[in-house]
């Protein structure tokens, strides 16, 4: 039982990892920052929340802005 | 790829993203009136002069002079601080007038909720006129809420607010000043807010400006300023799986400075990096403009009254953009500079002291309470 709640933990934690990857990849890197108050679609009307934190999403490319 | 070349790459796109400095951001200071008087205002009205106020003209004036002079094509919202934003009578006149321009069709409006509360009817006007998201300020359970607002009721008033947002279909934050007479109860707070499910749950460590910068008991110590971090740490490991929900409420902490690449986005949902006068432009509610609407006002850059905001951007913001200058003191030698910058501005005096430092504190148990220059109490930053 131990072992399986460890699993499941290390699991999570490179869940939360691959968040945080998507993050510092994401196109604007300081577009979300102070981003106050609650408007958070991005300049495309893009949901960041949908492509940082929905499992499955791939990878955002650099900004080729 | 590993995490640190993830942030690598991040590091590289902040400084092409300096050099760029497309406005992205406007802050603006619509008023430094208030309907209340919080013991803890970083934006005091005090020194605010009525008659210097902009006039209804001149703010509209301002937006569409922007539309005209800059490249809007990577502009992303309207950020509209106080004092009250809506003690201003013309608010919904000029968020009409302005919304006409596509690119300003995405508006956020920081207020203390006592007007919506009172005039609930206002959320259809703001939504009609490009407004996308509210900020309500909650510091605290009803009692500290109130103490703290030196009124008995607003407490209750702000959480309606709130919540009527909400059901309005706005992006909703629920902002709480974090002090060392309230972070006991922002566990609780943020279990109470959740209920209604506004999008963000919002802390900021109290900065040493404005009215705090006078009470400093308020300010935390290096105990309590980790306690805040770890309890957003903990709420953002058990509900970031959620996030992509829109009903799920975010943790955040707000723009307090950089934490390392240990923290960054595992108490909020992004990468901190100041972005005073990199894509953020603030219009001071005088005029005057600067690189955010929170920062002192010894880095008052220019006046719209009197020159183009173009030019003003384009010639006078290198010092934020450029901050080698402010590579002294504790930073002088942090491992951390090539991310952070020297951290946010408005923790900034014109001369480029620092006030506090949220990475000295969580790492090497800096305590900046006893250390605060002696200028920080006679030239208030936030003023």
């Amino acid at each position: 039982m131990r072992k399986l709640e460890q699993i499941e933990q290390i699991k999570r934690k490179a869940e939360l990892d691959k968040t945080i990857e998507k993050m510092a990849l994401y196109k604007n890197p300081v577009a979300l920052v102070n981003n106050m108050y609650g408007c958070h679609p991005d300049e495309n009307g893009s949901d960041y929340f949908t492509l940082i934190y929905k499992k499955y999403t791939p990878i955002i490319r650099e900004d080729t802005r | 790829m590993s995490l640190e070349q993830a942030f690598d790459s991040w590091k590289i796109r902040v400084n092409d993203k300096i050099q760029q400095h497309p406005l992205e951001i406007i802050s603006w200071e619509a008023t430094r009136a208030c309907n209340l008087n919080c013991v803890h205002c970083g934006s005091p009205r005090e020194t605010w002069v009525r008659k210097n106020e902009l006039s209804t003209e001149e703010v509209i004036g301002a937006f569409y002079q922007i539309a005209k002079d800059f490249d809007l094509s990577k502009f992303h919202h309207i950020n509209i601080t106080g004092g009250e934003p809506f003690v201003r009578k013309d608010l919904i006149d000029i968020l009409k007038q302005i919304s006409k321009v596509p690119q300003y069709r995405n508006i956020a409006i920081q207020t203390n909720g006592i007007y919506i509360y009172e005039n609930p009817q206002v959320l259809e006007e703001l939504r009609q006129y490009g407004v996308t998201g509210i900020g309500v300020s909650i510091d605290g359970l009803r009692e500290t809420h109130d103490s703290f607002r030196r009124k008995k009721g607003c407490f209750d008033k702000a959480m309606e607010a709130a919540r009527r947002g909400v059901e309005a279909g706005l992006v909703v934050t629920v902002s709480t000043v974090a002090h060392a007479k309230n972070i006991e109860e922002i566990p609780k707070l943020y279990e109470e807010v959740k209920q209604f499910h506004p999008r963000f749950f919002r802390v900021m460590i109290i900065d040493p400006i404005g009215r705090a910068e006078l009470n400093n008991e308020y300010l935390l110590s290096p105990e309590q300023t980790r306690q805040v971090i770890d309890f957003l740490k903990q709420k953002h490991e058990e509900n970031f799986e959620n996030y992509a929900d829109p009903k799920t409420t975010i943790v955040e902490l707000g723009c307090g400075g950089w934490l390392s690449t240990k923290l960054e986005g595992r108490v909020r949902p992004y990468i901190f990096h100041c972005i005073a006068g990199i894509n953020n432009l603030g219009i001071l509610y005088d005029g005057k403009l600067a690189s955010c609407s929170n920062i002192s006002r010894e880095f008052i850059e220019g006046d719209l009254r009197e020159e183009r905001i173009k030019d003003v951007w384009e010639r006078r913001y290198q010092k934020f953009r450029e901050r080698e200058w402010l590579k002294t003191g504790d930073c002088k030698n942090c491992s951390e500079w090539d991310y952070c910058h020297g951290g946010p501005m408005h923790k900034r005096l014109g001369d480029g002291t620092m006030l506090d430092c949220l990475y000295q504190t969580l790492f090497n148990g800096k305590d900046y309470r006893a250390c605060l220059p002696k200028k920080a109490f006679t030239t208030k930053a936030g003023n």
